[in-house]
């Protein structure tokens, strides 16, 4: 693969601003433009902050954290965050799109995921031997549904590489961010 | 904590070899070889895969592991702990023990070094193994493989494990990984994104 070397690939911390700043620019879209995100060949798809954002700023002793709670996270708090140039790493999101519903916490650093969960699947722990077809059932939802998840988060992630990596693009992002800011804030 | 959770965490990573084309045989082979074995002995862990739905059961069949394109398994790592306080009460002990045995005030650094070396081996063969379980799904198409935790004591063990089994090697997702991956040959935006540095928004 081009591009990078295999040192670089096994960093999880090479580049990995590039995830909190995802985080912070999805809140952007989600916030600016009601919820809707057009995803390509999904359709629009609906991003909401719940619960907590974790933003941070700076880096090592100098790592500046503020963590906001609520069940619409705090608006206010998040926002007065952006304005002091912290950006999202760790966020608490519901996205729906088409029939699908999830939850999902994504740490920017790793794009790690915990408690995903889906809306109307509750999980099974099944163990049952008699039960082997039921059993297979379950494992392939719950590898769908996972890795429909895994797409969507993908997407948008592509989504804001393509603002990101092509300059003129970008700045009107920022633009656009910042004038979002100043109007949601005033 | 796994796959069938209701809520789901999970590590990811990509295969960036090829498989091979009777895929299938050759994983259960390897799975086999690597199936969680119980041990007697004084390895601080001892770790192995088992059936995703049967920890506590060492004998995998194909079925046990093969869901349509996904290869599904549970990882057993058994650990075996001595506390550090614990450690630290029985040299003692053992210490003064000898100091009256051979009648010195003091013992010399090599003694007590092997007090401590002996007595860990010691405490470790009384330690009763605590098993911790995860599952993992690979993705055989993709090449996505998850591992359902995030501890970094957990991921180590499976990346060596799934190396020793498999012979392969996983690149963890992160952003700039999945990024390269994303952009496959795009020259122009693998440039972009090697330029790219963080900045002020505001």
């Amino acid at each position: 693969m081009p591009g990078f070397d295999e040192q670089e690939l096994q960093s999880i911390d090479y580049k990995a601003f590039l995830g909190v700043e995802f985080l912070t620019w999805l809140y952007f879209q989600s916030e600016s433009r009601g919820g809707a995100v057009f995803l390509p060949e999904k359709g629009d798809c609906r991003v909401a902050f719940e619960r907590f954002v974790w933003m941070e700023q700076g880096e090592g002793p100098q790592l500046d954290v503020l963590v906001c709670r609520g069940l619409q996270s705090q608006l206010s708090e998040v926002r007065a965050g952006l304005l002091a140039g912290k950006k999202i790493s760790r966020a608490h999101l519901h996205i729906a799109y088409g029939e699908e519903e999830f939850s999902v916490t994504v740490y920017g650093r790793s794009l790690d995921v915990s408690g995903l969960r889906f809306k109307g699947k509750n999980g099974t722990e099944n163990t049952n031997d008699e039960e082997g077809l039921s059993r297979e059932a379950d494992v392939l939802e719950k590898a769908y549904l996972i890795t429909q998840a895994v797409e969507v988060i993908e997407r948008l992630f592509s989504l804001f590489l393509a603002k990101r990596l092509a300059f003129q693009a970008w700045e009107a992002e920022r633009r656009g961010f910042r004038e979002w800011l100043s109007r949601s804030t005033q | 904590m796994g796959l069938l959770s209701t809520a789901v965490t999970f590590t990811r990573y990509k295969l960036l070899a090829p498989i091979p084309d009777d895929f299938w045989n050759w994983a259960h082979e390897k799975v086999v070889e690597r199936s969680f074995q119980d041990r007697e002995g004084l390895d601080e862990y001892v770790a192995g895969w088992t059936p995703f739905d049967r920890p506590f059961q060492s004998n995998i069949h194909l079925t046990d592991m093969s869901f349509a394109g996904f290869l599904v398994l549970g990882m057993r790592v058994d650990v075996r702990r001595v506390p550090s306080t614990v450690l630290k009460k029985y040299c003692a002990l053992e210490e003064e023990r000898l100091k009256q045995e051979k009648g010195l005030n003091r013992l010399s650094k090599k003694m007590l070094t092997e007090i401590r070396n002996n007595m860990r081996l010691q405490l470790l063969s009384r330690a009763i193994p605590v098993p911790s379980l995860t599952d993992f799904m690979w993705d055989i198409e993709s090449g996505d493989v998850f591992l359902f935790a995030r501890q970094d004591r957990l991921r180590m063990v499976f990346e060596d494990l799934f190396k020793a089994t498999f012979d392969m090697l996983l690149t963890p997702v992160a952003p700039y990984s999945l990024a390269v991956s994303l952009l496959k040959a795009d020259a122009l935006k693998l440039k972009a994104l090697e330029e790219v540095a963080s900045d002020a928004w505001i």
